[in-house]
């Protein structure tokens, strides 16, 4: 009962909202990079209660995949714009779609360096670490808590019988029309960001691309700046998806949802948390320029986006949203 | 009473960190492990999690309800509270933990780097290495990795200029003024002088644990603050205890002494 990830090309894991409460045992807290598309797409399926860790979801980030149901779902594509086909019948992503037994859902291709959310109505029984189903990179868990999804995958997954309402669009806010591979992201000011001798404005002069030595864990970025420290180490301290480390006499690292707890290089800023779902459409070879932000402008903007989508879930959806919180 | 030398930021919108000299220093840890019992004990709402590291503690808190500078307020009333002084002792009990570790030449990769960076004979080295008793400051870098202070400064020593690819599961390394054990197999560049055949940290069975709460503490056998003490073992010895858990291994040598 459930689902079979017949093709699981190189990128497709089981995702929720992570580990919130772990990191003091080291446990990283993994989770989606971009809570509103996985809220939404949980939204067209019926879920409007995210307490945590919220229903698990797939996290595809290259095609092609292929997934056969074994039983009747419902289940809806959030993310990426992509080529999605139910039986060879081509459909949209951002609506409620049901799959009978038998059927074959097929997601050919995504676009560059994109991630689709794939919510799938019923009771999922996957592998739980620590209070959530989020694969960790990091740490050896179990199953799916712990690895990607290889080809031929069994989910379980228990059909509920919920009646639930078809939504044949969502609106302009909650699509993707447009990502471009230069992106300014906005950052905070980070601890040892002092450390730096330097006008802090000198940071926003060139581009930081994304290397291919990339991971969910972290982009590693290169630049031309090349800061002078005013002191050569520093001791192991917090960090959290968003920082950005900076080596000394080496080259800055952007840490994401799946990184480690501590670590030892100067912690120079962070993206704000209203700018951390961006990350999950970027990759290899797109370019990044920082901008900073006031703590009051972050938390400004971070209001203002949550109000946002509050507002456009409530008009849209019969239930309001609850317990959903833009935490990383 | 000491005065405390601090300085408040916000790590994010949702995160507000205090943070002492960049020292590594028992007093310093007990002090913010003092403090986060204390914040916890109070249950103020809105504040969800707090992480201890060896000069700061964090606080993650909700930002849609309590905003930084009512927290910051809070904590810096609770910082001038005579309970709270540097000097003060911790309630939480401490427990000892004993690590069995095996430093037989094959399983210690960093002997002649250890030999020719402090002078010693390895089993000088070896000696020194289970003498002390070492403090817990933090866990973090993996899973269950534990940062133990205390190390005998005859033994301080510089990591490795480029680190292992791979370092196995079990590992005991030192690196500058600490030691510590490699809960997981990962990249590492700590000098490695034995293996403790224990498992530290049991991924397994953490699949079984529910969400809410403690559950997550009861997972974790070893605290800050616990102290760690190894004894040698031999070869054989190693094999034998290969995968014991390292609760039933401390129950093991209580039933015999």
């Amino acid at each position: 009962m459930g689902i079979v990830i017949t093709k699981a090309g190189w990128h497709t894991l089981v995702m929720d909202q992570g580990r919130k409460f772990t990191r003091h045992l080291g446990i990283p807290s993994s989770g989606v990079l971009d809570l509103f598309q996985y809220w939404w797409a949980n939204g067209l399926i019926g879920h409007f209660d995210f307490s945590h860790p919220g229903p698990p979801v797939l996290e595809i980030g290259s095609g092609p995949v292929q997934i056969e149901f074994e039983n009747d779902h419902n289940f809806a594509l959030t993310g990426s714009i992509g080529d999605y086909f139910l039986d060879g019948e081509r459909i949209s992503s951002h609506c409620t779609h049901f799959a009978r037994k038998h059927q074959r859902l097929r997601i050919d291709s995504i676009g560059r360096h994109g991630t689709v959310y794939l919510a799938i109505g019923g009771n999922w029984l996957v592998d739980m670490a620590y209070g959530s189903a989020s694969m960790d990179l990091l740490s050896p868990f179990p199953g799916t808590s712990g690895n990607l999804l290889k080809n031929n995958t069994h989910i379980e997954i228990i059909p509920n019988d919920n009646e639930i309402i078809q939504f044949k669009s969502s609106p302009d806010y909650v699509q993707h029309s447009y990502r471009s591979s230069h992106q300014v992201l906005r950052l905070t000011a980070g601890p040892e960001l002092n450390l730096i001798d330097h006008n802090k404005n000198t940071l926003l002069q060139d581009d930081f691309t994304i290397t291919p030595a990339s991971n969910r864990m972290a982009y590693r970025l290169e630049t031309n700046i090349t800061p002078a420290f005013r002191k050569p180490s520093m001791i192991s301290s917090i960090v959290m998806p968003g920082t950005i480390q900076w080596p000394v006499g080496g080259q800055p690292i952007l840490l994401l949802p799946n990184c480690q707890t501590t670590g030892g290089y100067p912690r120079i800023g962070k993206v704000i948390d209203a700018d951390m779902w961006q990350l999950a459409y970027m990759g290899s070879g797109d370019k990044i320029r920082f901008k900073w932000h006031s703590r009051s402008q972050a938390l400004f903007v971070r209001q203002y986006q949550s109000g946002q989508f509050t507002r456009i879930w409530n008009q849209t959806f019969p239930h309001p949203i609850k317990n959903h919180w833009l935490l990383y | 009473m000491k005065p405390i030398d601090y300085r408040i930021f916000a790590f994010s919108e949702n995160t507000l960190t205090l943070q002492l000299d960049p020292i590594i220093l028992e007093s310093q840890i007990r002090f913010l492990y003092r403090l986060k019992s204390t914040i916890l004990a109070k249950k103020w709402p809105s504040v969800y999690e707090i992480l201890v590291t060896f000069h700061e503690l964090s606080i993650i808190f909700d930002c849609r309800s309590l905003s930084f500078e009512d927290l910051q307020e809070s904590v810096e009333e609770l910082i001038g509270t005579a309970e709270l002084t540097v000097d003060g002792d911790t309630d939480q009990e401490v427990n000892q933990y004993a690590i069995p570790v095996c430093y037989d030449e094959e399983l210690a990769l960093d002997k002649d780097r250890m030999e020719n960076q402090t002078g010693l004979d390895y089993s000088e080295i070896v000696h020194l290495h289970q003498q002390g008793n070492y403090i817990i400051y933090m866990i973090g870098f993996l899973p269950g990795f534990m940062y133990l202070g205390g190390l005998n400064k005859k033994l301080h020593c510089n990591r490795l200029k480029i680190p292992r690819q791979n370092v196995s599961t079990g590992s005991v390394g030192i690196a500058g003024e600490q030691t510590g054990i490699y809960p997981m197999e990962s990249p590492g560049g700590w000098n490695i002088v034995g293996r403790t055949p224990l498992t530290i940290f049991d991924f397994d069975t953490s699949s079984r644990l529910q969400s809410s709460g403690t559950a997550f503490d009861e997972a974790v056998q070893i605290r800050p603050l616990d102290k760690i003490n190894f004894v040698a073992i031999s070869k054989s010895q190693f094999e034998e205890l290969q995968g014991m858990n390292v609760m039933d291994y401390q129950k093991s040598i209580h039933k015999s002494q």
